[in-house]
């Protein structure tokens, strides 16, 4: 509890210490991504590469209702939620009868085949050139024209579904899955339906990133092509583990780190990726519970010593 | 239009060669090592820029040819020894995800070292001429792609059947305690398997680059599809990631006759379909 | 409690449990013995569902259950333990016990509610760790227990199923003698609330603690009866006794 309002109170004060209000929103959609991934790899273990299907099919979703429907903005949430919610819980279905590897590859190959339908359905996602002219209405009267405002509302919808993933970890569903992530095999034998809480999870996990994918159309008023594409997905595998899967504040972290880096870093040297991707190697053969582990780390060692 | 459709089909063979001789690498490290190597397509990038390289400096291609599988073997020897080796314990997830942190380091080293734009390496003129084909012609070059990649994968099989260290490679996949126990270092034996397979996706590339170039990401595209071609042919087996290949190859060949707009989904589709279907592959054993 | 009817399973031409009639009365400790290789494992995993038999039928509480799986042979009160430790090791002792009691119930699709703060599951999950004696080490990860605690464990799990039947494969595998000494007292003090069916090695053991024996030898059984019985029986001394010593 007391972290959750440590995060409350940073992301409420960011925008007044830090004045890019845009970037700030981009580390809130990014990082819920990275959360919702991490309900599936860090909670349930399975390792979905294919987490940029849900988010473009929530934004294209929340943007056709938007721009065909002149829908409110919520309801254009509520569409990319459940867009990206059903078409995960189709893929999962599919995904988790492929064993280990196997799954990880299914999961891949539908984020391609996503990638290929989004680029040739121009009529729906406008192909390579993106969706352009999103409208992004009031909520409730108040306009979110502003960038800073749009701030907040984003920063509201994201804390709220940051808590419900809180909450959902302690819940006897999230006992489920973690169990599913130790030991199947017991799981399904002491009398667990292990397919329906994997597909269940599958929806969860694409439900936020769809909520993501639509929050992400709002902010810009436009969806391009990437956010459909596999290197999106690596971006979310990529800060998830440098964050650290083992608490949900570490993808959150990690998104943070990333997007801020990537925004950064690029301007001083434009090869940064070749930086990043060393630390990255040097976190999976060293520090495999990532930055959100390196305090606690430090604290066992000085306990040992 | 006679001509034309033959010139595709053997396009299509030509890029399925390719994806043959990247898959029959791919399923010494995936399907016999069980490494998801993830920077394959990477080695295959770096082969053809290493190629690039060796013709701007030498200008002699027959020694890129044999100089880049070389190179990139001995740079799989290093990344094998230093970390896939410590990787093998902690499982799948994370060979997969130090082999994406590799592609990424790889893919800003080539815009590093040799640029963003894309390079070019011309064809040999022993081999530059075209064979008449109705109104057109097909590049000689190609059929050479073809004949090289088919003597190195017949030769690859050869030494993994029919040889003693095919053999002690084949024996300590199955049962490496057993092996070990004979007295031969296991790990070595798989570290050579692992440099042997990326050197084949080196070959690849520097085969590659006189027909299509170099570019900084060319590793993520042929890294997509030939996992689907290892998965198709059956994943450990040789011959399907093989054949697979070349299947592969004249699917998107003839898909881009017939309906252009599916030709990349039929492949992934293939994929998901075999998994789902039939998980060891059409031609896996089990 | 539990009948089988010439249940059979072949592996190609191996024939691994051959048409094996076995009854497991309400109440009774019921103990499977056999040399290596002689299907008990095999017939093990056809009665709690994790195999499918090529033919025969398993009856359990009057109803047919032979082509139910794993979990739900579970829900109807199947409990069974493993040959090797078969727990979640990441997870808290309290928390392994926990997910098998939270199995019984409605909570599991409750995404909002706290596993953690649930007052029935948190007392069943105790009484299951005070049954097998392990209530001190609720708080430990699973896997840093000592081998002879993760059995227990393992025991703890399954009992938190609220099973009627507990199918026990071979409990005290891989023990040393004062654990498996104090598994099998554990048993003994269960046998008196469940009935169970024990796959064991241990000789001496069964004996003592069984009410009824079968004996296996090439997927047939070739003897049942009391363990007096048995002792006596002249086929299992010379399948079985005879070249154990």
């Amino acid at each position: 509890m007391r972290r959750f309002a440590v995060l409350v109170a940073l992301v409420a004060l960011a925008p007044f210490v830090v004045r890019y209000p845009t970037l700030e929103t981009q580390i809130l959609t990014f990082g819920l991504l990275a959360v919702a991934f991490n309900v599936l790899l860090g909670e349930m273990g399975f390792l979905s590469f294919g987490q940029a299907t849900f988010n473009g099919v929530g934004a294209y979703a929340a943007a056709r209702v938007l721009i065909d429907l002149h829908a409110p903005l919520l309801l254009a949430l509520g569409a990319g939620i459940a867009a990206g919610a059903l078409v995960a819980a189709a893929i999962g279905a599919l995904a988790i009868t492929g064993r280990g590897v196997y799954g990880v590859m299914l999961t891949f190959a539908f984020n391609e085949m996503a990638y290929y339908l989004a680029f040739q359905w121009r009529d729906v996602t406008g192909g390579d050139n993106g969706l352009r002219g999103i409208p992004r209405p009031d909520v409730f009267g108040i306009s979110l024209d502003d960038a800073t405002r749009y701030y907040f509302f984003t920063a509201i919808v994201v804390l709220l579904a940051f808590a419900f993933v809180l909450r959902l970890i302690d819940s006897p569903f999230g006992a489920v899955l973690r169990a599913i992530r130790e030991n199947e095999e017991r799981a399904r034998a002491i009398g667990f339906r292990v397919r329906r809480f994997k597909i269940a999870a599958f929806a969860i996990s694409g439900g936020l990133s769809g909520l993501a994918g639509a929050l992400y159309a709002g902010l810009f008023r436009f969806v391009p092509l990437q956010s459909i594409d596999l290197d999106t997905s690596t971006n979310i595998v990529v800060a998830t583990l440098l964050g650290g899967t083992g608490s949900p504040y570490g993808p959150l972290l990690g998104a943070a780190v990333f997007t801020i880096l990537s925004n950064a870093l690029s301007h001083v040297w434009s090869h940064w990726p070749l930086l990043f991707g060393v630390v990255f190697c040097i976190v999976v053969l060293f520090f495999r519970g990532g930055l959100w582990s390196i305090p606690g780390l430090w604290n066992r060692r000085a306990s040992h010593a | 239009m006679s001509g034309l459709i033959e010139i595709q089909l053997l396009n299509g063979i030509v890029q399925g060669m390719i994806y043959a001789l990247v898959a029959a690498g791919l399923t010494l490290i995936f399907g016999m090592l069980d490494i998801p190597n993830f920077a394959h397509g990477a080695f295959y990038a770096l082969g053809a820029y290493v190629a690039f390289t060796v013709v701007s400096s030498s200008g002699n291609f027959w020694l890129a040819i044999a100089v880049v599988p070389i190179v990139i073997a001995v740079l799989g020897l290093i990344v094998d020894a230093l970390a896939m080796r410590r990787l093998a314990r902690a499982g799948h997830v994370y060979q997969i995800l130090f082999t994406l942190g590799l592609v990424l380091i790889v893919q800003e080293a080539i815009v590093l070292v040799w640029g963003a734009d894309p390079t070019s390496v011309t064809v040999p003129a022993a081999l530059s001429g075209g064979i008449p084909l109705g109104v057109v012609s097909f590049p000689v070059y190609r059929l050479f792609l073809v004949a090289v990649s088919a003597v190195v994968i017949a030769a690859l099989w050869f030494g993994l059947e029919r040889t003693r260290y095919g053999a002690i490679i084949r024996a300590g996949i199955d049962d490496p305690e057993m092996v070990d126990c004979i007295g031969i270092d296991v790990q070595r034996l798989f570290t050579i398997v692992f440099g042997i397979g990326v050197g084949l996706a080196g070959l690849a590339g520097a085969l590659i680059v006189p027909i299509r170039g170099g570019q900084p990401a060319m590793g993520n595209e042929l890294m997509a599809t030939s996992f689907a071609v290892v998965v198709i042919g059956g994943l450990g087996s040789y011959l399907g990631a093989v054949v697979g290949g070349v299947f592969v190859g004249l699917t998107q060949a003839i898909m881009t006759i017939l309906y252009p707009a599916a030709s990349e989904v039929a492949i992934f589709a293939a994929m998901a379909l075999v998994i789902l279907v039939r998980p060891q592959g059409l031609f896996g054993r089990r | 409690m539990l009948r089988t009817h010439s249940l059979t399973k072949r592996f190609g031409a191996h024939v691994a449990v051959d048409a094996v009639d076995i009854e497991v009365r309400d109440g009774t400790l019921h103990a499977i013995i056999g040399p290596n290789g002689a299907g008990k494992t095999t017939l093990f995993n056809l009665l709690s569902g994790e195999q499918r038999p090529t033919s025969g039928t398993i009856e359990f509480l009057g109803q047919e259950v032979t082509r139910l799986d794993v979990t739900a042979r579970s829900h109807r009160g199947m409990g069974r333990s493993y040959q090797r430790t078969n727990v979640f090791p990441k997870l808290t002792v309290f928390e392994n016990v926990r997910l098998a009691a939270q199995s019984r119930t409605r909570l599991s699709f409750a995404l909002f509610a706290s596993a953690s703060a649930n007052g029935a599951l948190a007392e069943r999950t105790a009484r299951a760790l005070e049954d097998v004696g392990l209530l001190a080490h609720a708080a430990q990860p699973a896997h840093e227990l000592a081998g002879g605690d993760q059995r227990l464990l393992e025991l703890a799990i399954t009992l938190a199923t609220d099973p009627v039947l507990l199918l026990l494969d071979e409990p005290s595998q891989g023990l040393s003698p004062e654990d498996a000494r104090r598994l099998i007292d554990r048993i003994a003090a269960l046998a008196a609330r469940y009935t169970i069916v024990l796959i064991e090695h241990n000789m001496p053991l069964v004996m003592g603690l069984a009410g009824e024996i079968t004996v296996m030898n090439f997927g047939r059984v070739i003897a049942h009866g009391t363990p007096a019985a048995i002792r006596a029986d002249a086929n299992v001394r010379s399948a079985y006794l005879g070249t154990r010593g």
